[in-house]
């Protein structure tokens, strides 16, 4: 089972500068094909965890492993190296408006890529293909020579996704992806995210605010609370005391979609 | 949490009202005093030109009028010197600009540090005028076409510099940040990020900068940096008011011109 382990967090800390503590020793593994759903409330340290695997942020104490190699230590080019291994969607979808749809999915290759090819937009032929074929897939091959600022939230949302697979990532981060979506987007983009990453047989770490939605997608649930993991295990397992314990308030105070399906 | 959220946000909203009207009262009450003490001070008096116009009027009924506008066609090509003055500045200064603020932005710069210094290095330039700098150049280099050029870059430079880096801080933070995510390098954020994201913003920015610096160098040839500026200071010297006046109406069409025209092109640039 170790070398199933795609991503270790040993005792992660980390402190920002205005000395509020994000994380509290946080210890966690997980393996590839899991779709994990991390939920908790605003300021839990949800996106921190997530920004810390692709060095966004940077780790104050701790380990933190990626396919076994660590990476709290590493400068310049082997950060390059760990981040196009990982894949990020944001809540702001974060594309290049003004380009097309096609240049921004590119974008995904930037990693893999010299300087002076990227700059003249030179990608190979295959990466173009793929493109293509992953367009199709998320079912937005007709609007790939339209500007990216054109499309509807759920579109742009689901370029970011053609994005974040154009990296060929083992490990996918999605940071809220459809906090700003509505409810038909959501599903879209939350069903593009789970097939393509359940095909690809890559880990995807998820953060939502919606935890009908993590139970309906996660295979395991991982509750923050303050910077601590509360809660770690399956989506059944996740009672209304044990929400109530990570959103530190009653149950009655929080929107969950249908009460009924929680255990007491 | 949903609670908790609302109330902080009316607390915040019925704290900044009357703050707000009473400092407007305040700075009102103070400039007036101000101005006040000023006009004590120097003994001007802002009446002398409604009550005794006499001397305006005569000097411009009698010197300027009839305006002369046949030296305008004999120095045509110092008013295209002054035109190409300012957009030579601006083209220059944009493109030192652009390659200072990607290094100045605190989303793109490579080192951290790097970016106060920038920032504190372009506001010192800014906060020095164009004309200053013209007699700082002037006194050291001597007085010259070349020099005045300089100096107008100089002012151009420190102002889109500052533009530049608003403009990146504004624009692309979320895209770099993916871009980042992606494994992109400093140069691929420039290019495949800032440039398409920006590009519109920073042309806003170059064409209002040509606008300015054709009121600029049109002062700054007055005082040694030829062009039609030089032309209209030697005839007011030598008393030609009539040819002055023909200048001084040649400038200004000048300017008008310039200013549609870029205006014109700025539209063209934000819609497209």
């Amino acid at each position: 089972m170790e070398q199933n382990v795609l991503l270790k967090f040993e005792n992660v800390s980390k402190n920002y500068a205005n000395g509020v503590q994000a994380l509290k020793n946080v210890t966690l593994e997980i393996e590839s094909g899991e779709f994990v759903a991390i939920i908790g409330p605003s300021g839990a340290g949800k996106s921190t965890v997530l920004r810390c695997i692709n060095k966004m942020i940077d780790a104050s104490e701790g380990k933190i492993f990626v396919e076994g190699q660590e990476i709290t230590r590493l400068h310049g080019k082997s950060i390059r190296e760990v981040r196009r291994k990982v894949g990020m969607i944001f809540q702001n979808y974060n594309l290049v408006y003004r380009l097309s749809v096609m240049q921004n999915v590119l974008h995904g290759r930037l990693g893999y890529m010299s300087d002076f090819d990227s700059i003249f937009g030179h990608y190979k032929e295959e990466d173009k293909i793929r493109a293509v074929e992953l367009l199709s897939e998320i079912g937005l091959h007709e609007f790939m020579y339209n500007r990216a600022g054109e499309l509807s939230g759920g579109q742009k949302q689901r370029v970011g996704i053609a994005r974040a697979f154009m990296q060929n990532p083992k490990i996918l981060l999605c940071d809220e992806p459809i906090s700003s979506l509505d409810p038909s987007s959501s599903k879209i983009v939350m069903d593009n995210i789970y097939d393509l990453s359940q095909k690809h047989h890559i880990a995807c770490i998820v953060n939502l605010h919606q935890i009908d939605v993590a139970l309906n997608y996660a295979t395991r649930i991982i509750g923050l609370c303050d910077g601590q993991v509360v809660y770690d295990g399956s989506a059944e397992g996740l009672s209304r005391k044990m929400i109530e314990e990570i959103y530190h308030t009653s149950f009655d105070n929080l929107i969950v979609g249908n009460g009924e399906k929680y255990g007491t | 949490m949903v609670h908790k959220e609302t109330t902080d946000t009316q607390k915040k909203k019925t704290k900044r009202n009357p703050r707000g009207s009473h400092a407007y009262e305040v700075l009102l009450i103070i400039a007036a005093v101000l101005f006040i003490l000023a006009t004590a001070y120097t003994q001007y008096n802002p009446m002398d030109i409604i009550l005794q116009p006499q001397n305006f009027i005569s000097f411009i009924t009698n010197d300027f009028f009839p305006v002369d506008f046949s030296k305008v066609f004999n120095n045509l090509d110092t008013i295209f010197m002054t035109i190409q003055m300012a957009i030579g500045a601006a083209f220059i200064s944009a493109i030192l600009a652009f390659i200072t603020a990607v290094f100045g932005s605190r989303y793109t710069a490579p080192f951290q540090p790097l970016t106060k210094i920038i920032r504190g290095f372009a506001s010192f330039l800014r906060n020095i005028p164009s004309l200053v700098w013209a007699f700082i150049l002037f006194m050291s280099l001597g007085v010259g076409t070349g020099v005045g050029f300089v100096a107008l870059s100089i002012s151009t430079y420190s102002f889109l510099v500052r533009s530049f880096i608003e403009t990146i801080d504004e624009v692309s933070t979320d895209s770099i940040e993916a871009l980042t995510s992606c494994g992109a390098s400093f140069w691929q954020k420039i290019f495949q990020g800032v440039i398409p994201s920006c590009i519109q913003g920073f042309l806003s920015w170059f064409l209002y900068c040509i606008e300015v610096n054709i009121r600029d160098s049109t002062i700054i040839g007055m005082v040694g940096g030829g062009g039609i500026g030089m032309v209209l200071f030697t005839y007011i010297k030598s008393f030609k008011y009539h040819s002055a006046s023909g200048i001084i109406l040649a400038v200004a069409l000048m300017v008008i011109i310039v200013d549609v025209l870029t205006n014109y092109l700025r539209k063209v640039v934000e819609t497209s």
